[in-house]
């Protein structure tokens, strides 16, 4: 990292216990508002829930907090330091850490070169195959990431972020699209994850799986944050209801 | 069974290396002409598969670097005298130098825009030092003609040291976290700047790897040549029989290039002394048939038929 661009970074306070902060966030495609003055705030060693129906902006969100898309207004905070139109490997350098809706391991490298790849660790053999023991795929080490299952390949992309040891992990849908025993695998691995210290941003467009799982959780809608609270309390939103069901 | 052939691999890949070591001194002048051929060809693709073949970035102006590195060894000895080390040195320094201007604007197109970019590079680099503005310093169409006043063992030798520097480097970035980086660029650059993985300075460092052994490679065959020009210097066939022999071989692996290199050059001297006018007929219908039915070439298909070790060492 060049001093220069630690020059660069402006500083900002930081607010309580606050690890990442969104602050009227805007994004246009064309005409079209995806984000629309998205505020809200991530807790430090919480799993939040981002959800919201199709195109409601979730997965726009997560490219701008990564640096996948520049914003075009707002700021985007995090550890106080803002990180908005940041290069994403500055972004993963600082310490957020990502999946994608549709995952994206590395086809045609081996399990252990999935992950040793992103390693910024110490001891990264050790701490891969201490990974792959965790997510049950020790035995496929040596095999293409092509040649596993979907679900493995969520689980591989999720033990993949690990390696460079984020402090902030956004989740794109981690239990869409496999079965109830790799779900419960996969949401038993985040909480341990967040007892060893690590926070969570977790899109779900399932709201069923993420109350549960949840410590808190914000509603998108449109672009727009309609709601934001406990499982508790959203479930009982009029609007998130209105949203979702059309009441 | 398949230890045996894995041993059978490793006894001919040593009888080739020696057979190479000793070719100038026991082979007649134009079996051992094949093989420096044959070692200038390896050098070439193996130097393309640095970029491209672990990065999956498919250059198609090779040949532009190959060609500014014949073009500084020339000029070097002919307008300057400089010592022959140092001018060919100099070739592969001039191509890195010019691989680095050119990739950091190059480097941000992906996919089919960087290969055509790229095609359009060298075309514009085979103008440019064919125009009379360059005259003073390329003689622009006449070209340039010089006596390097060495022996064919010292071009020999000088290209064999080339290939060898250019496949230890490739196992060398085969085997280390760097090489894993090109490769999760060539897999999905999204997902691994995702990871902290900064793609921008990886491409340009392994573009300036591959333009330096090309232009090692072409400054030593200048003199070989003993002549350059715009025509014959850039020309894309420089480009294109790399790619087919690299990928013929395996893309991405440290031998394959070796192998691909070998096997078609020696396929090529056959075809020019028994069919001169199918030549490059062979290589079209090569290059399809290669696309559909080995599109991982030899050495990945060896390695699925578990006759060769399945690692990035080979």
């Amino acid at each position: 990292m060049g001093r220069k661009d630690e020059e660069n970074l402006k500083m900002c306070p930081l607010e309580g216990e606050h690890i990442l902060q969104l602050q009227d966030v805007t994004k246009c495609f064309g005409s079209l508002v995806a984000v629309s003055k998205c505020s809200f705030a991530v807790e430090k060693n919480r799993i939040t829930g981002l959800i919201g129906p199709n195109g409601a902006g979730k997965t726009t969100l997560f490219n701008l907090i990564t640096g996948f898309f520049t914003t075009d207004e707002g700021q985007i905070i995090f550890k106080g330091h803002q990180i908005n139109n940041l290069r994403p490997y500055r972004i993963a350098e600082r310490g957020i850490g990502r999946t994608f809706q549709i995952t994206r391991v590395f086809p045609k490298m081996t399990l252990m070169e999935n992950l040793i790849v992103a390693a910024r660790v110490e001891k990264r053999d050790e701490r891969a195959l201490e990974l792959l023991e965790l997510a049950g795929l020790i035995d496929l080490r040596g095999e293409y990431a092509s040649d596993l299952s979907y679900g493995q390949q969520k689980l591989l992309a999720l033990i993949r972020v690990l390696m460079f040891d984020p402090d902030l992990i956004l989740l794109d849908e981690p239990a869409a699209g496999i079965n109830p025993t790799m779900q419960n695998k996969i949401m038993e691995l985040i909480h341990k994850l967040k007892e060893g210290g690590k926070t969570f941003l977790i899109i779900e467009h399932d709201m069923k799986v993420i109350m549960g799982h949840s410590d808190k959780i914000v509603v998108l809608n449109f672009g727009e944050k309609i709601a934001e609270g406990t499982g508790e309390e959203i479930k009982n939103n009029e609007d998130v209801l209105k949203a979702y069901f059309g009441r | 069974m398949n230890r045996l052939i894995k041993q059978v691999g490793l006894i001919l890949l040593i009888a080739f290396s020696g057979m190479m070591v000793v070719a100038p001194l026991v082979f007649d002048r134009a079996d051992a002409t094949l093989a420096y051929l044959i070692l200038y060809f390896i050098a070439l693709a193996s130097s393309w598969n640095i970029l491209s073949g672990f990065t999956g970035y498919i250059n198609f102006g090779h040949a532009a670097f190959m060609g500014v590195g014949m073009y500084a060894t020339a000029i070097s000895i002919a307008d300057f005298s400089l010592w022959w080390p140092v001018s060919w040195i100099l070739g592969g320094v001039f191509a890195a130098t010019f691989a680095l201007i050119v990739g950091l604007p190059v480097l941000r197109t992906k996919g089919p825009y960087f290969a055509i970019t790229m095609l359009a590079v060298a075309e514009g680099t085979r103008v440019l030092f064919g125009t009379r503005y360059m005259e003073p310093i390329t003689r622009a169409g006449d070209g340039i003609a010089f006596s390097p006043g060495i022996s064919f063992q010292t071009k020999y030798y000088g290209m064999l040291v080339t290939v060898a520097l250019c496949v230890w480097v490739s196992y060398k970035i085969s085997t280390s976290q760097f090489g894993l980086r090109l490769m999760a660029i060539r897999e999905d650059e999204e997902a691994a700047e995702s990871m902290g993985i900064n793609s921008t300075r990886l491409k340009i460092s392994a573009f300036t790897i591959s333009a330096f052994f090309a232009g090692l490679a072409g400054g030593i065959h200048s003199t070989f040549l003993h002549y350059v020009d715009p025509f014959h210097t850039f020309n894309i066939q420089f480009t294109i029989i790399p790619i087919v022999m690299a990928v013929f071989g395996g893309v991405g692996t440290v031998l394959g290039p070796v192998i691909g290199g070998t096997v078609l050059q020696v396929l090529n001297d056959f075809i020019w002394a028994h069919f001169l006018q199918l030549n490059m007929a062979v290589f079209g219908v090569l290059l399809a048939a290669l696309i559909l039915f080995l599109p991982q070439g030899l050495l990945e298909w060896m390695k699925e038929m578990r006759w060769v070790e399945k690692t990035r060492k080979i």
